[in-house]
């Protein structure tokens, strides 16, 4: 019995490792094959050299640094404010709003930026309003700021923030009322309470929620595809750039592989500066 | 109503350093205090007493400022505070689970409200210095929160609170968290700490009558909003001014008794008042409201009970006789029950004497000294 119940273990605790490695491993080594892949046959570090060499890598990278940056800093303070107010501010309907943020991301990010293009987009509800009814000259439709680097950061940042409100809403629920009432009572004004109390106890809650937000806007794809966006090439824009319009796979994939080299450090560091993290 | 000793001496033209005058909080349809009056003076220690419900704990919040008024002020010193924000009202506040910041250390916690005062650095060190020092906890200065005991926790929370130097401490149900017997020694440190500062007037909040008589020099007992009885512990214990004050307080027997008219005042020397219960007249002392005819209520402590034999001589003649229903020895006392007529009689006697039998006839006694008449309300 003992034997046939260790083989059934194994057998059992196998099927993970399969499906792992035929749906996850089995394509990024294909991926890791072509992009060290040498023309003539071998493997080196020939495509890579030529692509970091470019122009067009180092300013992807660059969009999407700063798009990221960007949209999780505003992400944080936009976040982190109204979490406040949910919590704080007893308006009608605060509990009802904290509800929706579990809604909201649900959504795939690209509605997002579908409803911003019925916004502010070519022919969009902002644009016909200042054309037919404030009798303003046409602007061109593709300097609208939607159409660059401010249109993609106003879109994540839509997208991403319940992204930082949600782990904000979980720490302001544990933190106990009366310590926010002794500090008031010891003679800090709100904004000290705010800055002396709430503030330090947020700390883990604002790196988690700004890991998050930087690994998703850092990846993010789906928001720039769908706003047709020209001049914006963030590094997955280029991968699909590179794989989809010049079917030079080799290059998408020594980007790709750069790009997930990325993901996985910041993913390090965020769980380095949680642990880290005072308690 | 009496005051304390300490209240009295010396600081009689000051105000009060906590004056609430006609004060009602109401919550919807529920009137949580209903026009009450409280007056602290320096360096008094009141204790709000009451059951959960009863508005002690509102009462607190309203002086912190936590809890609007519907009616009625608040003075601090000679100030009208009852619009103020809490952080304009300096005083200290130590509330059950400490509440201590988890992020800041000991010695960050006891700064707190010295550094929201902007006050200069050296003296945020000396006072914080001196405050960890009274309450013995200057070694664990470094520390965080989270690497104290309990009662630890509750000396931080408590140097926090007099580090603002307030002139007026707020204590809500500060040792309900500890066990027994660290209650009891926080209980002396508290009594302590209050002889250091002998200026600080003190509320206490709390349900727990033992804490109420050991630390207050006055104790006033809420019920259901309403301020039921304000005295000194002695008196109220052994003069209750209403039922609900003798219930509260020792487990009193409570026995319907009918006051004869005429008799209040009728020995000359003390005031005495002769009522009927069952076919007897017995002698009490008369509590200040009570009855000067008709029904009212005999209060005895099981303790200044004593049984005797059936035919026994008694003093005043104050005695009842009933059958024993049970007998339980509980250590340092035994509780007899006993059924004298309609009424239901506990006594509590030194568990050296003999435990009676159930069903024995006894003669249950009592010294007036020990009997008070009161109102039945």
């Amino acid at each position: 019995m003992g034997r046939a119940h260790r083989l059934s273990r194994a057998l059992v605790a196998s099927v993970p490792l399969v499906v792992l490695g035929v749906i996850f491993l089995y394509p990024f080594a294909l991926l890791a094959v072509e992009a060290f892949a040498r023309p003539g046959g071998g493997y080196g570090f020939g495509t890579f050299a030529a692509i970091l060499a470019g122009h067009a890598f180092r300013d992807a990278l660059f969009a999407t640094l700063r798009i990221a940056l960007t949209a999780t800093a505003t992400c944080l303070v936009l976040g982190s404010a109204l979490a406040l107010l949910i919590r704080f501010v007893a308006f009608p309907g605060a509990r009802a709003l904290g509800r929706l943020v579990d809604v909201y991301l649900a959504f795939p990010s690209f509605l997002v930026a579908l409803s911003l293009t019925f916004l502010y987009g070519n022919s969009g509800l902002v644009r016909s309003l200042w054309t037919s009814a404030l009798g303003l000259p046409a602007v061109d439709a593709s300097r609208s700021f939607l159409y660059g680097f401010w249109g993609v950061v106003l879109a994540e940042v839509t997208y991403y923030t319940p992204f930082v409100m949600r782990p904000v809403l979980a720490a302001l629920e544990v933190i106990d009322r009366a310590q926010l009432e002794v500090a008031s009572g010891l003679g800090e004004r709100p904004w000290g309470v705010l800055r002396r109390v709430v503030f330090p106890e947020l700390v883990p809650a604002l790196i988690a929620g700004g890991s998050l937000c930087l690994l998703l806007t850092m990846n993010e794809f789906g928001i720039i595809l769908v706003m047709g966006v020209k001049d914006v090439i963030t590094l997955p824009m280029m991968i699909y750039g590179k794989a989809i319009d010049e079917f030079d796979y080799p290059a998408a994939s020594a980007v790709a592989i750069c790009n997930v080299a990325l993901s996985l450090g910041l993913n390090f560091t965020y769980r380095q500066s949680l642990e880290r993290a005072p308690r | 109503m009496a005051e304390s000793p300490r209240a009295t001496s010396g600081h009689d033209r000051a105000p009060p350093r906590i004056r609430v005058h006609a004060l009602s909080v109401r919550y919807g349809d529920h009137l949580a205090l209903d026009r009450v009056d409280l007056s602290v003076a320096a360096g008094e220690v009141v204790v709000l007493l009451g059951e959960s419900g009863s508005g002690k704990t509102t009462l607190l919040r309203a002086i912190a400022g936590f809890t609007e008024p519907t009616a009625g002020r608040i003075h601090l010193g000679s100030t009208d505070v009852t619009d103020a924000p809490p952080h304009a009202r300096g005083l200290g506040l130590v509330v059950q689970n400490y509440a201590l910041f988890p992020h800041l250390r000991v010695a960050e916690n006891v700064a707190f409200g010295l550094r929201a005062r902007k006050r200069p650095r050296p003296q945020i060190e000396r006072t914080v210095a001196r405050f960890l020092e009274m309450t013995g906890m200057a070694s664990h200065a470094r520390r965080y929160p989270h690497e104290l005991s309990g009662g630890q926790q509750q000396r931080v929370a408590i140097a926090r609170a007099l580090a603002i130097e307030p002139p007026a401490l707020l204590l809500d149900e500060p040792l309900s968290a500890l066990d027994a017997p660290l209650r009891a020694d926080m209980l002396d440190e508290l009594r302590r700490l209050h002889a250091e500062l002998p200026q600080t007037a003190i509320v206490y909040v709390t349900h727990d009558q033992t804490e109420a008589i050991a630390i207050g020099h006055r104790i006033v007992l809420l019920n259901a909003g309403r301020i039921v009885a304000d005295g000194v512990p002695r008196d109220l214990h052994d003069t209750p001014p209403n039922r609900y004050t003798a219930e509260f307080f020792g487990q009193a027997n409570l026995l319907p008794v009918r006051v004869l008219e005429g008799t209040a005042d009728a020995r000359a020397d003390r005031n005495r008042i002769a009522a009927r219960i069952a076919d007897r007249t017995i002698w009490a002392r008369g509590s200040a409201d009570a009855p000067r005819s008709g029904a009212a209520l005999l209060c005895v402590r099981p303790h200044d009970l004593r049984i005797e034999e059936t035919q026994a001589q008694t003093p005043d003649g104050n005695h009842l006789d009933g059958i024993v229903r049970s007998a339980q020895w509980l250590g340092a006392t035994q509780r007899v029950v006993v059924e004298a007529g309609p009424s239901t009689i506990r006594v509590d006697r030194p568990a050296s004497e003999a435990l009676p039998t159930p069903g024995a006839r006894v003669r249950v006694s009592f010294s007036a000294d020990c009997a008070v008449v009161l109102a039945d309300r």
